[in-house]
């Protein structure tokens, strides 16, 4: 059924096909909403939310300030900000931050002289470049997703950059729903048959234009290096939600795909449920920095990851309208939405 | 005057690697190019359905945020507009090389002016380019349509926009530099890579002839197989277009657009600007209209 299809897709549909449905685990919940998957000993600041994943003393990973190389020597791949060879990647972000990921257990960061960076700036790229890498070194799924979560519960929503999750994530929290996850979602490796867990640690960040539609405060720039330039205007802002969630973990329980966009019905909500290949589609689409997932992860192994995440992970297509006048109103279809697959999945 | 669909260099084609871009003022006929060449491409029996063209024709907008950070693998929020900038030209060759790895040419939508970085580095590279297909309207009836396309009571703002140049913003996309209309013409027709100009008007006189120009410029097989030039043209027809919009909705009409393939004629301007507009369009842009064949 499945011979014309690209083989990635072939493989990740078969590994969705493949396993039991999963058990809930309901008992081990509330211990898993407080715990970080691994640990970490940071030199530098990594926001609000990491302080489940800090440790003083015999943490996981290690983040220090120290020499990185502006190459790797042979590098099995290269992209625009990444270098791959053996276990390590190398990241380059054009205000001179420079950042080695290596073997899962080491964060090496630095900043060249006079490009004016500060921590702020190697905070932002420290969790949103270099963070994921290392997760996908621990084999780690990281979806480009911002989540909410009730009771250990998570809902995850995926779009494209500037696709509204993290604004429509920041007003449900408080309405029910509290914050989760913003941009980043790590998904945890699971054994065959068993539930899927994930895990967050990114602050929120939102357009200073959705602060006030969602109910956040601004906490500060999401680039320090920037601020009152000109050109800093289309960044986001660090801002407070709500409402956060209790702890960094818990069940990943549905993922939306968020297409908002004109339909025929200009104002209309629609919601679509995905099964097989389109639930597989989906899930692939949402992985974080995807080529250098491939790489890392290597190409066979993601398949069967998000196969088996799609497998038991409810999705969805959430089709709505992203005016500002209609925002109420898509907000309270995806509400039910999320309640009534929670209630769902919770049977 | 032009008056059919020329190679700016006689003769030139577009290489077999790299990125085709698309490249047009906006409302000037780059979707309905996108659907011509998808279709003639997808070799089917049934049309490309306009919500699939993303997906049939390889290759996003220049300015897509999400392109932008499949290729570049940094957050595009976390990144100032110059510095944005400064990766756009490796973003491309990154792309045009992974297509070349496999054999690819990839097709990208632009509405930007051809223009350096704030650094000074092409952004458009020409090694990362195979070539560029420029559909060249008649700004008067941009005007009209760009203003039916935002939702304008008038068209004071889109005269605005094709005399003094704009920047399109978008939470979607990067800003879109334009440039004024004859700046944005120049900057392609001048690029230092392979160039056909297709205008509007003579995709609406003749479709069948203008794909045949676009599919020999790329150098691909099949521009003599009548029917399915014909094939194309009909699935690609304005009605045919309308329907699929009217029954599905189109992902890239912005809600201010009641629909984004609203009418498609030429010399619609003559019922809708006034005589002080069109005489503004012109005076920033006249030299160049004639040069299309826009003045007599």
């Amino acid at each position: 059924m499945d011979g014309g299809l690209p083989v990635i897709f072939r493989l990740a549909l078969r590994a969705s096909l493949a396993h039991p449905a999963g058990r809930t685990c309901a008992e081990h919940l509330t211990s898993l909403v407080m715990q970080a998957p691994f640990t970490v000993n940071a030199d530098i600041g990594m926001g609000e939310r990491a302080a489940p994943w800090i440790r003083a003393h015999g943490a996981d990973v290690v983040v220090r300030r120290g020499p990185v190389p502006t190459v790797l020597p042979n590098p099995t791949w290269h992209s625009v900000a990444y270098q791959l060879s053996e276990g390590k990647a190398l990241i380059t972000v054009p205000c001179g931050i420079r950042f080695l990921v290596e073997g899962g257990e080491s964060i090496r960061w630095t900043v060249d002289e006079g490009r004016g960076a500060t921590e702020v700036d190697v905070r932002t790229f420290l969790v949103g470049a270099a963070w994921p890498a290392l997760a996908l070194q621990r084999d780690f799924v990281p979806l480009h997703a911002s989540a909410v979560s009730r009771g250990g519960v998570v809902h995850a929503f995926a779009a494209a950059a500037g696709g509204g999750k993290s604004t429509l994530a920041a007003a449900l929290a408080g309405r029910g729903w509290s914050f989760f996850a913003d941009d980043v979602l790590l998904v945890a490796p699971a054994p065959a048959g068993q539930e899927i867990l994930c895990h967050s640690l990114g602050d929120l960040k939102l357009p200073r234009d959705g602060l006030a539609m969602v109910g956040a405060a601004a906490r500060g720039p999401v680039r320090a290096s920037t601020a009152g330039s000109a050109l800093h205007a289309e960044l986001k802002v660090y801002a407070e939600p709500r409402e956060w969630s209790a702890g960094v973990g818990g069940r990943f329980a549905t993922l939306h795909g968020l297409e908002g966009w004109g339909s025929v019905e200009a104002d209309s909500v629609r919601i679509e449920r995905l099964t097989g290949l389109r639930a597989v589609d989906l899930m692939w689409r949402a992985v974080y920095n995807r080529t250098l997932a491939q790489e890392i992860v290597g190409q066979r192994r993601l398949c069967q990851a998000v196969g088996a995440a799609s497998r038991h992970v409810p999705m969805s297509e959430f089709h709505f309208s992203s005016a500002a006048n209609h925002f109420e109103e898509v907000l309270e279809r995806l509400a039910r939405d999320l309640s009534t697959t929670a209630a769902a999945g919770a049977k | 005057m032009t008056t059919a669909a020329h190679a700016i260099r006689p003769g030139a084609q577009a290489g077999k690697h790299g990125i085709v871009w698309l490249a047009s003022y906006p409302r000037s006929g780059n979707t309905w190019t996108r659907m011509l060449l998808a279709n003639f491409l997808s070799r089917s029996d049934e049309p490309v359905p306009i919500n699939a063209l993303h997906t049939a024709l390889p290759g996003v907008i220049a300015s897509s945020r999400a392109g932008f950070e499949r290729v570049v693998g940094l957050e595009s929020f976390d990144l100032a507009a110059a510095e944005i900038e400064s990766l756009l030209p490796a973003a491309h060759r990154a792309e045009a090389e992974r297509a070349a790895r496999v054999g690819a040419r990839l097709f990208r939508k632009v509405h930007d002016a051809r223009r350096d970085t704030l650094a000074g580095q092409p952004l458009f590279p020409a090694d990362a380019t195979a070539g560029a297909i420029y559909l060249v309207r008649n700004p008067l009836d941009i005007a009209v349509s760009w203003t039916f396309y935002r939702g304008r009571p008038d068209c004071n703002a889109a005269v605005r926009m094709l005399n003094e140049g704009q920047v399109l913003q978008g939470r979607l996309q990067f800003p879109q530099q334009l440039l004024n209309w004859s700046n944005h013409v120049e900057s392609w027709t001048n690029a230092p890579f392979p160039v056909l100009a297709v205008r509007y008007e003579d995709l609406l006189a003749d479709a069948a002839g203008q794909l045949v120009a676009m599919v020999r410029f790329l150098g691909i097989e099949g521009g003599a197989d009548g029917d399915r030039i014909q094939q194309a043209v009909s699935f690609s027809a304005f009605e045919q277009l309308q329907e699929d919009e009217a029954n599905n909705g189109f992902r890239d009409r912005i809600r201010a657009c009641r629909t984004f393939f609203r009418s498609g004629e030429a010399g619609q301007w003559r019922r809708h600007l006034t005589s002080k507009q069109v005489a503004e369009i012109v005076r920033a842009n006249g030299r160049v209209m004639k040069e299309w064949g826009y003045r007599d």
